[in-house]
Parts: C-alpha cells; sequence; structure tokens
C-alpha cells in the first residue's frame, strides 16, 4: 500500500466518522417519493444544523432535478452545497419498501445518505462520498445493513465505532507525533 | 459546449456595438454642447484677465508709482514687493493652489483627481496672478488663464455631476479656450489641451477642444481684434545650409530650458528653507528681488512681449540680448520660485527670443549670404525653448506659427523644436511641468498611462478564457477534459447560458485523492457559486479590482449587469500583461 492511498483512506475515514450520530439515523422510512423521503429525512437535524429549513429542502431538490444521484446495489446519496446548514451533517434512513431515485442500476434505493455541506466546505464532497461508497461497496455489508432493526447494531455493522475507535487512535498518534491534523 | 460560447460571443458584439453607439453619440452631444460653454467663459474670462493686469499695471506702475515718488528709481524695487504680498495672503489664506504657474495643479488634477478643481481657484488664480503681473513680476498670462479656463470647466461640469472622463475632456477644453484666447491662437489651444493636460490624441476629445478653442478664440477677436503679439519682417529661407543653425540653436534651446527647470525648482526649495519666514511674506522677498534687478534691467518686468517684438525687430545689440536671457531667467525663478502666480510660457517664449536673436545676429553677422535675420532666428529659439521646457513640440509650432502668421517659418521652427525637444529629454525627464509633481512622488508618465486603462473595456480584452460547461456536466467527463483543453478553468451555466459557477483547478485538488465519486459528482456540486463577474463595458481597473477581491485567476464576462447571461470571460494574466505594457510605455514616452 503506498503512502497516498493510506492518507486517502485515513482522511475519508476521519471525516465520515465524525459525521455519523444516532441521532441522524432513521432505520424505517416510510415515504415512497424521493422528495418525501427527502423532507422526512430533514426533520432529523434540529436547529444546531439547520438555517434556513425551507431553503435547505430547496436546494437538496434543485440538485435532484439536475442529475440522479442514486447509485447501484440500492444506494443513494442525495446532496447539496447550501449556507441553509451551519455544519457538514449526514442523516441515513434504511427504507423497507424503496425509495426511486433513479439510480444507473433502475433499481429502488433501500439505503439512502443525505450529505450536506455549507458552501464554503464544498471540498469535503469528494471525500465524504468517497467514504461513504467504500463504506457500502461490500455485498455482505450491504445485506446486514438491510437486515438489522437495531440502531446500534446498524451503527456497527456500517462500522461507525470502528471508525470511531479508528479516528480517536489516529488522533492519539498524532498527538504524540506532533503530527499536525 | 462550443455553441454557448459562439452565441454568446456574437451577441455580445452586437450588444456592446449598440450600447457604444447609443453611448458616444449621447456623450458627444453633450460635451460639444457643454464645451461651446466652456469656450464662452474662457474666451471672457481671458479678456477680463487681460483686462485685469492691464488694470493692475496701471494702478501700480502709474498711481502707485506716484505715490512712491520720494523713493525716486528705487520706488520700483517696492512695487513688485507690494503686489509679492497682496499675492502671498491670497495664496495662503484662500487658496494654495492660486500658487505658481498653474498646468501643473490642472494636470494633477486630470490625472489623480478625475479633474476636479475647487471652484475658488478661478477666482483666487484671478487676483493673485493679475497682481504679480501687474506690479512686474516676471511671469507669464498663459498659465493662469490655463488655470482659469479649467477650473471654470470642472466647476460646470461638477454641478452638472458629469463622470469623470467628462470632467477630464472639459478641463482640457477649459485650459485650450484659455489658451486661445489669450494667443489668438485657436489650434494651438487645441493642442496644448491634448498634447500637455490629456496627454493623448483622440478623436472624441479632438472635438471638444476644438469646439471650445474656436469659440474663445472668436469672442477674443470681436473683442481685441484679430490681431498678433509678433509680426516678422518678411522671411524666407535663405539657404538649406541654414538648418544647421537652426539645429544648434535647438540645441542651446534645450540648455536653456533645463537650467530654467532646475533653477525654478532650486529656488522654490531655498525659500522653502527658511520655515521661520511665514509663506504669505515669500513673495514679497521674490518682488524685492525683481524689484531690484528691474532698477538696472526694466524690461525683465512683466509678461515682456513688448521686450520680444523689439529683439525680433533687432533693437538690442547681442551682449544685450544674451544677458536679457539670464536675468529674465532668475527674475522669473525669483517672482514664481518665492510663491508668486503667474506662467512660464511667456518667460519661455522671452529667452528664446533673446538666445535665438543673440544667435541670429552673431551667424547672420559670420554668414550674411546663407543667414535670414536676426528676427527669423529669435521666433524660432521661442518656439524651441517653450517646447524644450514643456516637452510639447506640436503646441510650440503651432502656437508660433499662429503668433506671427508666418508659414515660412515652420519648417526652420520644426528642426529647432525637435532638437530641442529631444535634447532636454535627454538632459532631463520631468519637464516644467511635470517637475512639480513629480518632486510630489507623482509619476506623470505611469500615471498617463494607467489613467487610460480606464478607457479600455473588458469587451476589448476579453476572450475565451474558461471552458464553458454544462452544470449537469459529470465529473468524470471534467476530468476527461482537463487532458485536452488549454483552457484554465470551467465555467459552469446553466440550459439557457446563465452562470451557475466555476470551477478552478483548486476545485479539482480534491478529487484527485477520492476518485470513487468521479461518476456520481456532476459540475454543480463542485463549482463555486457566488462568483464576481464583469460586464463587457466595464473598465480594466474595474476588472483589476475584482481580481484582487476575488482572488480568481479567471472572472466570468456577463452581457450586462444583473445578467448571469455568459458571454466570455476574462484572465488575470491579460489584465497583468495590460500593466506589464503601461509601465514600458511610460518608460518610452519618459524619454520624450
Amino acid at each position: 500500500m503506498i503512502a497516498g492511498d493510506h492518507n486517502e483512506r485515513e482522511s475519508s475515514t476521519m471525516n465520515l466518522a465524525r459525521l455519523i450520530t444516532e441521532d441522524h439515523i432513521i432505520m424505517d422510512l416510510q415515504s415512497t417519493e424521493s422528495s418525501d423521503c427527502i423532507v422526512e429525512m430533514t426533520r432529523a437535524l434540529d436547529k444546531t444544523v439547520v438555517n434556513d429549513r425551507t431553503e435547505l429542502i430547496s436546494s437538496i431538490l434543485g440538485r435532484e432535478q439536475l442529475a440522479p444521484t442514486g447509485i447501484e446495489n440500492g444506494i443513494a446519496i442525495p446532496h447539496t452545497k447550501t449556507d441553509a446548514v451551519r455544519k457538514p451533517a449526514l442523516v441515513i434512513g434504511r427504507s423497507r419498501k424503496g425509495v426511486e431515485f433513479h439510480a444507473n442500476d433502475g433499481k429502488p434505493s433501500h439505503l439512502i445518505f443525505l450529505l450536506l455541506l455549507p458552501a464554503r466546505k464544498k471540498g469535503l464532497l469528494f471525500s465524504l462520498m468517497s467514504g461513504i461508497i467504500k463504506c457500502v461497496r461490500d455485498a455482505e455489508k450491504r445485506e446486514r445493513l438491510f437486515d438489522t432493526d437495531d440502531v446500534q447494531t446498524f451503527m456497527e455493522h456500517l462500522g461507525a465505532t470502528r471508525l470511531f475507535h479508528i479516528s480517536s487512535l489516529l488522533e492519539q498518534e498524532r498527538t504524540q507525533q506532533n503530527v499536525p491534523a | 459546449m462550443q455553441e454557448i460560447s459562439e452565441n454568446n460571443g456574437s451577441s455580445c458584439d452586437t450588444v456592446c456595438k449598440s450600447e457604444k453607439l447609443r453611448i458616444r453619440f449621447s456623450d458627444e452631444t453633450k460635451l460639444l454642447c457643454l464645451a461651446f460653454l466652456v469656450g464662452v467663459i474662457g474666451g471672457y474670462g481671458a479678456i477680463f484677465f487681460r483686462s485685469m493686469i492691464f488694470g493692475t499695471q496701471y494702478v501700480a506702475m502709474v498711481h502707485l508709482r506716484n505715490l512712491l515718488g520720494f523713493m525716486g528709481p528705487y520706488a520700483i524695487v517696492i512695487i513688485p514687493a507690494i503686489g509679492g504680498l497682496i499675492v502671498g495672503l491670497i495664496t495662503t489664506y484662500f487658496a494654495s493652489e492660486a500658487k505658481g504657474h498653474g498646468v501643473p495643479e490642472v494636470m494633477g488634477a486630470v490625472l489623480m483627481n478625475e479633474g476636479r478643481i475647487r471652484p475658488s481657484v478661478s477666482i483666487a488664480k484671478i487676483l493673485a496672478s493679475a497682481l504679480c503681473i501687474g506690479t512686474g513680476g516676471s511671469a507669464g498670462r498663459e498659465g493662469p488663464i490655463v488655470q482659469i479656463g479649467a477650473a471654470f470647466a470642472s466647476t460646470v461640469a461638477q454641478w452638472l455631476k458629469l463622470p469623470p472622463s467628462m470632467i477630464k475632456n472639459l478641463v482640457a477644453a477649459g485650459a485650450a479656450a484659455g489658451i486661445s484666447a489669450t494667443f489668438n491662437a485657436p489650434l494651438g489651444g487645441v493642442i496644448f489641451g491634448l498634447e500637455v493636460i490629456l496627454g493623448e490624441y483622440r478623436a472624441l476629445n479632438f472635438g471638444t477642444l476644438v469646439m471650445s478653442s474656436v469659440t474663445a478664440a472668436i469672442i477674443a477677436r470681436v473683442h481685441l481684434g484679430d490681431i498678433h503679439d509678433f509680426r516678422l519682417p518678411s522671411f524666407h529661407l535663405v539657404s538649406p545650409v541654414e538648418m544647421i543653425f537652426y539645429a544648434v540653436l535647438g540645441l542651446l534651446a534645450a540648455g536653456i530650458a533645463v537650467a530654467f527647470i532646475k533653477l525654478l525648482y532650486d529656488t522654490e526649495d531655498i525659500f522653502d528653507r527658511f520655515t521661520a519666514i511665514p509663506r504669505w511674506v515669500k513673495p514679497a522677498i521674490g518682488g524685492l528681488g525683481v524689484g531690484g534687478i528691474a532698477i538696472f534691467v526694466p524690461h525683465v518686468m512683466g509678461v515682456g512681449y513688448d521686450v520680444m517684438a523689439e529683439a525680433i525687430m533687432g533693437k538690442y545689440s547681442l551682449y544685450f540680448l544674451f544677458a536679457l536671457v539670464g536675468v529674465k531667467l532668475l527674475s522669473t525663478c525669483l517672482t514664481l520660485g518665492s510663491g508668486g502666480s503667474g506662467g512660464i510660457f511667456s518667460p519661455s517664449l522671452f529667452m528664446g527670443a533673446m538666445l535665438g536673436a543673440g544667435m541670429g545676429t552673431l551667424v547672420h553677422a559670420w554668414f550674411p549670404s546663407v543667414t535670414a535675420s536676426p528676427g527669423a532666428y529669435a521666433i524660432v529659439g521661442m518656439g524651441a525653448v517653450f517646447a524644450a521646457g514643456s516637452r510639447a513640440p506640436f503646441t510650440s509650432v503651432l502656437i508660433l506659427f499662429e503668433l506671427t502668421d508666418t508659414y515660412e517659418i515652420i519648417l526652420p521652427l520644426m528642426i529647432a523644436v525637435v532638437v530641442a525637444t529631444y535634447v532636454a529629454a535627454w538632459l532631463k525627464t520631468d519637464t516644467l511641468y511635470t517637475e512639480k509633481l513629480s518632486r510630489r512622488g507623482i509619476n506623470v508618465f505611469i500615471l498617463k498611462e494607467k489613467n487610460r486603462l480606464d478607457e479600455v473595456r473588458v469587451s476589448e480584452i476579453m476572450g475565451s478564457n474558461g471552458e464553458i460547461v454544462s452544470h449537469r456536466l459529470q465529473f468524470s467527463q471534467v476530468l476527461k477534459m482537463i487532458g485536452t483543453t488549454t483552457r484554465n478553468c470551467f465555467i459552469a451555466v446553466d440550459d439557457r447560458g446563465n452562470l451557475k459557477g466555476m470551477v478552478s483547478f483548486k476545485d479539482l485538488r480534491d478529487a484527485i485523492f477520492h476518485r470513487d465519486a468521479d461518476d456520481y459528482l456532476i459540475v454543480d456540486d463542485i463549482a463555486t457559486n457566488h462568483v464576481a463577474t464583469l460586464t463587457p463595458c466595464e473598465t480594466i481597473n474595474d476588472a483589476m479590482r475584482k481580481f484582487r477581491m476575488n482572488d480568481l485567476d479567471i472572472l466570468p464576462v456577463v452581457d450586462k449587469e444583473h445578467s448571469r447571461k455568459v458571454v466570455g470571460s476574462i484572465s488575470r494574466k491579460d489584465v497583468l500583461s495590460l500593466y506589464e505594457d503601461i509601465e514600458l510605455n511610460a518608460r518610452g514616452k519618459c524619454i520624450l
């Protein structure tokens, strides 16, 4: 493994780990339309994250109009950069029925990662998207995520707790070596 | 995406051309009407000023002299001092810009203050200069009338809240009107305004200056008659060999002009050093000095046209002629260097006339069969010294031609003027007018060139520096384009060609290590949305300001303000190249 690869994994790992929280996970989305689904997911965000809810929803839906955010294998990553959010946020939703996000493979999406960034943080988009894609790339992992009903187990399968663990280890290592973050 | 670029380019040309036509028509009409008004004010201002000088002269040299009769011939020492004292009070407490010869102040206003001159300057300058010259100060009336005409024009333009380009144009028109009326030289006035005040020859400026200059000349002729200050005895070029003597005269004229520049400002420095003496007293001291010289050589007092006329007619001896050059130089430096108010135009003509007459006397004595009369050399000398001192050869030739009404003088005049100008430029970069500004740290040549950037529009240098792409384009496609495009950034537009944002290489840097997301992101995801824009009609200075504020290498150009329709782009590199050209041009113009 070359140094560049290691740094790449590390930064996307670091960044994604910080965004996954229990409060922002919806285990059973009720909506079946993409726009309704997005509205439902934004309700998980409180005022510490959202400046202007109406503007936020408008921005996400506007992005959906430009190009589909559904990717293969039942995954969708709707996203936007907007100053309607104060800080980067990630809401993860699971839909048993599936939501149409016009994915490349034509299949409905069952795992939806709503990714929101303030405009000034748009540079994080690549690393976060990359982290999510890597996270759900494995088919077995996706099965485990679809099957469980427990949030903690869900997060475990997502690798969130492991991600947190890795993140804190890396942080300790950096502190000992005085390496800047 | 190429379609979007092509369509936007042709619509931009149409918009720009029609806008330009609209702007040009209404601006030109307005300017010409105002130029007429400025010509009227300038013409009557010149007549009034001339009358004030004659009136002051009468009061000073007749009544005041009678009053001081008990002093005998020494009364002549006191009179310029009294005039200097009053001038000092005016320039200290009313308008400091009224001090000095006036043209540098007008040039400074045009270069640095968008042509704005305080209205009080006109009034102060009339009073101060009339007093200074009328009481015998060694100075000319042309510089003051330039400043008066320019100040009136600036006042009118400021009242009407005109844009800076029009104010500057009218200020030059005011200056042209002053010269035209004073010398009865309308063409010389126009060229003076272009060559000295504006520093450029442009069709739009030419029309305005012609209108004001002709108007002022007509008014002056109606009230003063179509008179010329100098009448040359019949002249013709005796032999082509004579051109060598005229070239030598040019050489000598350059020396006199450079000495004048140096001594004038050195005198100013000397007076400035005496900080214990109140500023308003210093012109009186200068006046005392002039008065002291005038006891022995009264020819140095005032404007001196009558003395010049006599020199042209060959009324003075060789030694006296050369002595007058030095004495006039000293007197003028004392008058103006101490803080008096008046111009350097007439003193330059005076010194040139004496130098030329002196040289003409010599060469005519040595080579009578191949040389013209000393009078011809006197005329040529006038033009050569003024051209060398002001670095305005075109103005010099035309004014002298109009003053003498003798076309045959043109050939020797041009030779001497060109030689004098080039030699003077080689000896000293600054002129009689720019030296004052240089001492304030103002590089006139660079400033003039930089001000030209206000005339250069974005539309003249914009191109297609940015690759225009749809904001829906997949990021993986963008990465493929990087390999083939020569452009430095991507301008994202929607389906109607409206600007959505820009993607720079800095934005792409984050993508290099996270390639998994290439197929799932689009241009809109990574573009910077709030981007400064320019319109084709904005200036290059506007572009530079926006580049500084936004830290971007490319700026998109939209068709008009509050529009988002992209018509092209402009690069920071192109703007900086223009600035580099300015520096080079300015250095080149320093030579001339």
